[in-house]
């Protein structure tokens, strides 16, 4: 029997075929879990460096824009009509004669608060339902996929549309408030998510560990807390962090289409939405909005991008 | 339906102990696992079942290894989820100290569970990638608080990795830091710490490399004489079942062809699969190459969704006969052995059993 | 270009059966792989070879190298990150490693073939066997889809597929764990070739087909007077159809030698060791030697003899020199041939 309890501390590290397993020696006895190691991982990549600066950047403005204006956006003008940028209005100024700058600015917040709480609404929806079906299968989950699969058929803007038409504000005219416009993404958004839950948890359940601790007694909430959850969000936090720049472009879609977020309140979407028309007069008032939607779309969908890599084990 | 009484009988009766030792702790009757093939989305009618158990039975007594040896899909995975209730058995009965563990559910099931465990085959997904060594070991303490008062766990847990051999430090390591045979003594530490006394062993060692299925191979033994356990010893590596294993059942096709100990099974084989299985078994000894006769059989295992009647094994057996296509053989000591007092006498599910040493022949 | 006639049963001399010497020969071969972690030596000074006829099995763990040095030989290491540093892989007389990629790619399709473990995933499938086997034919050698697929019927004859022509239109996954496997030695034949690497070739499948299929492997050899390098890690498989063995630890060679003699007599504690652990069918043992410890970690191979940690034997030489593959000979000095051991006790080993 020796030989099988011998002293533990021989030759830990092992060498597999072909692949390498991370060396643990004792002297860097430090304990890391798999998020640890993907962390570790991330900051180490450019992609999330990058993509890092300019979200904390993007949120810092969204939650203190007098920060970088003291300029009311909504204090328009009309003799600065169509102004160029200058040296005291570095975007210039729009049709209304309003700082394009400022009005930038403030955007940022509504677009941002649309793409954050659309995301997180999709998320619960989503994950709820996927992990409901995926874990207890049979008639719950081919109810649910055939709800999800229902909420599939719709098309995206058209339900939209539908939906938010049906707002008004006090005065009767169509307006649908920064709420109106997240729920109803979160309502047309979230199938996407629940279909990678539901993959990820039927995948996960099937793992001997959830055999394991099923024949250990544990209760049907411990499984799902315990074990499937933690391993199958993963995917699901990849999926929702590359949606939040989707979401983002949608709002400033419907904002485009005058059936989102409407002015007074100022969001990108409603900015391009306003200059489109005046091209022809100048293209700055629709070429700074665009370009920081761009900018924050693509940073998310890198943020994604990196996520993904870094906690995809095929890559370690 | 008088014939499957007489067939119930028969196999109550070929399947009990040797005698002198006493009560089994665990008695396995006509135990059946029949997965419905469905067709249709929304409403689904069965065309068929894959009879992946189709009438199982043996006992296992303390501190008794019980090895069950087949190929893949012969079932002897599915009759371990049975015995551990991962699955519903279709018919059929598990007695654990004379209660039917198959129907319990609740508290009931949960106070059984507490007694038989499991250790499974892959080390690499049997551990949740999630939690800590000391997490993994001390669920058990989680789920039956009353085995061990809170303040105890910790150093229970390094109790048990000291038991498997693992430095007792490592507990707040995450499994990937570890190689795969140290995994599966994490496993087995899990498996331990309940203080069961069933263990049931899907292929335990069958993912490790060879040098390393020795060390756990040793561990296992030791731990049952340590804990006075009993094991089921479910594996395909036949080699490895004689080492560990009292007593040996056959699997093929959902049902037992022949159960014996290991004497019997190994030297003594009646039943012409269990011969065919040994004989092609590559012995790790040049010499014997020459010696050996193998008995090469043709195609492939049947589908479990479709049968062959009578005997399964027929459509692949040198001895079949037009008997073999219409009746089943029952699993009991062949005719030709019965009131003789030699190990070629026990239980073989062939018409024409026949003893043939094909491990030694030559 | 030979006709390829399947149903004589001794095939023509072909060109090239005139060399003499070895079909391969390994001299010294170096792989690396360059990971985050650091470089991982998987391969560290491998030699071997293989005559025409011969079954050359090398024997190893998980990380002995003894894949990677296949994959070397059929050039399709992974690079990045894998990377050939040093060596020779010599084929009839010309380094591989040093011709261009069509004259490798040339050698690579119809001199040498390959047999994977896993054949569901080596076929393509959405593609019939049938396709899959006639294309070597029809890229090779030009044949029209119709002569193809009569080629491909009695390759799948050859390889005893009963019914082969009712099942030549059949996809991969209609087939069994073992018919597959089949197929796949029936696509390495197809151009038959002088050499056939089989790693791992019935891992995957049970005992009774894999007993079919090595003789079926070992039936072909004979008929083409192959040479078969079979990488495995069962002793048993082994005893059955090598001729001769390396054993593989830690990307080198630690013990070379005849079939019988290596069984009989290991002059290596390592192979020694593996012998011992492992149960017999034909034996009831008692308690199972086992080698302690673990294989060793590639980006960190102890100094010395990589095995030195695990070693009974292990002395202060150990972990300072690295021991080179020497003869092995008698107590009297008689030599022994084709054995070698890489071990600064083999004497002991053998003769103590």
């Amino acid at each position: 029997m020796s030989n099988t309890t011998k002293s533990p501390e021989e030759a830990f590290a092992e060498g597999m075929a072909g692949t390498v397993v991370p060396d643990v020696s004792s002297k860097q006895d430090k304990t890391r879990s798999l998020a640890q190691d993907a962390l570790r991982d991330l900051i180490r990549r450019p992609m999330f460096i990058v993509s890092g600066i300019l979200i904390v950047a993007i949120l810092i403005i969204a939650s203190f824009p007098t920060l970088f204006t003291s300029v009311d956006p909504l204090a328009c003008d009309l003799k600065h009509s169509m102004e160029g940028p200058s040296g005291s209005a570095w975007f210039g100024y729009n049709f209304q004669g309003c700082d394009v700058y400022s009005q930038t600015i403030y955007g940022t917040r509504n677009s941002i608060i649309v793409g954050v709480l659309t995301t997180i609404f999709s998320l619960i929806i989503g994950g709820l339902v996927g992990v409901l079906g995926g874990f207890f299968g049979k008639w719950t989950d081919a109810l649910l996929s055939f709800v999800t699969n229902v909420f599939f058929g719709l098309p995206l803007l058209l339900a939209a549309i539908v939906i938010l038409n049906n707002f008004r504000d006090e005065k009767g005219m169509r307006n649908a408030g920064v709420m109106a416009v997240v729920l109803t993404l979160s309502v047309v958004g979230w199938m996407s998510m629940a279909r990678v839950m539901r993959g990820a948890v039927m995948q996960v359940k099937q793992a001997d560990y959830v055999a394991a601790a099923r024949s250990l007694g544990a209760s049907t909430s411990r499984m799902m807390f315990r074990h499937v959850l933690p391993n199958s969000i993963t995917p699901l936090i990849v999926v929702a962090t590359i949606s939040l720049g989707a979401v983002i472009g949608a709002e400033a879609t419907l904002s485009f289409l005058g059936i989102g977020i409407r002015p007074p309140a100022i969001s990108w979407g409603v900015m391009i939405s306003e200059a489109q028309g005046r091209i022809s007069q100048g293209l700055h008032p629709l070429l700074f909005p665009s370009g920081m939607l761009t900018i924050t779309v693509l940073a998310f969908i890198m943020l994604g991008d990196a996520v993904r890599d870094a906690f995809d084990p095929k890559l370690r | 339906m008088a014939e499957l009484s007489k067939n119930d009988e028969a196999v109550a009766a070929a399947v009990e102990a040797p005698v002198g030792r006493g009560e089994p702790i665990l008695q396995v009757r006509n135990l059946k696992k029949h997965f419905p093939l469905t067709q249709g989305i929304l409403f689904k009618r069965q065309v068929g079942a894959v009879k992946a158990v189709d009438g199982v039975s043996f006992d296992l007594h303390q501190g008794e290894t019980l090895g069950i040896v087949g190929e893949s899909g012969c079932g002897k995975s599915t009759v371990a989820k049975l015995l551990m209730n991962l699955e519903k058995a279709t018919a059929g009965e598990v007695f654990y100290k004379g209660q039917d563990i198959t129907k319990l559910s609740g508290r009931a099931l949960k106070a059984v569970r507490r007694n038989i465990q499991m250790v499974f085959q892959d080390p690499y997904t049997s551990l949740n990638p999630r939690m800590t060594v000391g997490d993994i070991i001390g669920e058990p303490f989680d789920i039956h608080p009353e085995v061990a008062p809170k303040g105890d766990r910790r150093r229970k847990v390094q109790e048990l990795l000291d038991v498997v051999g693992l430095n007792p430090e490592y507990i707040n390591r995450y499994p990937h830091q570890f190689s795969g045979g140290q995994r599966q003594r994490i496993g087995i530490a899990r498996g331990l710490a309940l203080n069961p006394e069933i263990i049931i062993c899907d292929e335990p060692v069958s993912a490790l490399d060879v040098s390393v299925q020795a060390q756990v191979i040793n561990l296992m033994e030791k731990l049952q004489d340590e804990y006075n356990l009993s094991y089921v010893f479910i594996a395909h590596d036949l080699s490895i079942v004689r080492h560990i294993s009292d007593r040996v059942g056959v699997m093929y096709l959902g049902k037992m062809a022949e159960i014996g100990t290991d004497e019997q099974i190994y030297e003594h084989p009646t039943h012409p699969y269990t011969q065919a299985l040994l004989s092609a078994v590559p012995v790790p000894d040049p010499e014997a190459r020459a010696h050996r006769e193998r008995i090469i059989l043709t195609g492939d295992v049947p589908s479990p969704a479709n049968p062959p009647s009578g005997c399964s094994f027929r459509t692949r057996c040198w001895k079949a006969q037009e008997k073999c296509s219409t009746e089943v053989p029952v699993l009991a000591i062949p005719e030709v052995f019965q009131g003789q007092d030699i190990q070629a006498a026990h239980f073989s599910a062939c018409h024409f059993a026949e003893e043939k040493n094909v491990v030694h022949a030559g | 270009m030979t006709t390829i006639d399947k149903t004589a049963s001794v095939p023509a001399p072909r060109d090239g059966a005139t060399f003499d010497g070895p079909l391969l020969d390994v001299r010294d071969l170096h792989v690396e792989f360059r990971t985050r972690e650091g470089v991982a030596k998987a391969v560290n000074g491998v030699s071997y070879s293989v005559k025409a006829g011969e079954t050359l099995a090398v024997l190893g763990e998980s990380g002995s190298g003894k894949s990677v040095t296949a994959q070397a030989i059929m050039g399709i290491l992974d690079t990045p990150p894998g990377f050939v540093t040093k060596g020779e892989i010599v084929f009839r007389g010309q380094d591989m490693l040093k011709m261009s990629d069509e004259e490798h790619r040339k050698v690579r399709g119809s001199k040498i073939a390959m047999i994977f473990q896993d054949a569901l995933s080596s076929l393509n499938p959405v593609l019939s066997v049938g396709y899959q086997l006639g294309e070597m034919f029809r890229v090779h050698q030009g044949l029209s889809k119709k002569e193809a697929k009569v080629k491909a019927i009695e390759l799948m004859d050859r390889v005893k597929i009963p019914a082969a022509a009712a099942r030549v239109n059949d996809y991969p996954h209609q087939f069994s764990g073992g018919m597959r496997q089949r197929i796949m030695i029936a696509m390495a034949l197809a151009l038959e070739p002088d050499l056939i690497i089989a790693d791992e070739p019935t891992t995957a499948l049970d005992v009774t087909v894999q007993a079919q299929v090595m003789d079926l492997l070992a039936e072909l050899q004979r008929e083409y007077n192959m040479g078969l390098i079979l990488i495995t890690h069962d002793l048993g498989v082994v005893a059955d159809v090598a001729d001769k063995i390396a054993v593989m630890y830690a990307g080198r060679i630690v013990e070379q030698a005849p079939v019988h003699e290596l069984y009989k007599r290991p002059a290596h504690p390592y192979t020694k060791g593996l012998l011992e652990s492992i149960p017999r069918l034909d034996q009831k043992g008692q308690e199972l030697y086992a080698i302690k410890g673990l294989p060793p970690n590639l980006l960190k191979i102890p100094s010395g003899c990589a095995f030195n940690p695990r070693c009974p034997k292990a002395d202060d030489v150990c972990r300072t020199d690295i021991p080179v593959l020497v003869p092995v000979t008698e107590q009297d000095g008689t030599d022994l041939p084709g054995r070698g051991s890489a071990c600064h006790f083999w004497k002991e080993t053998i003769h103590g």
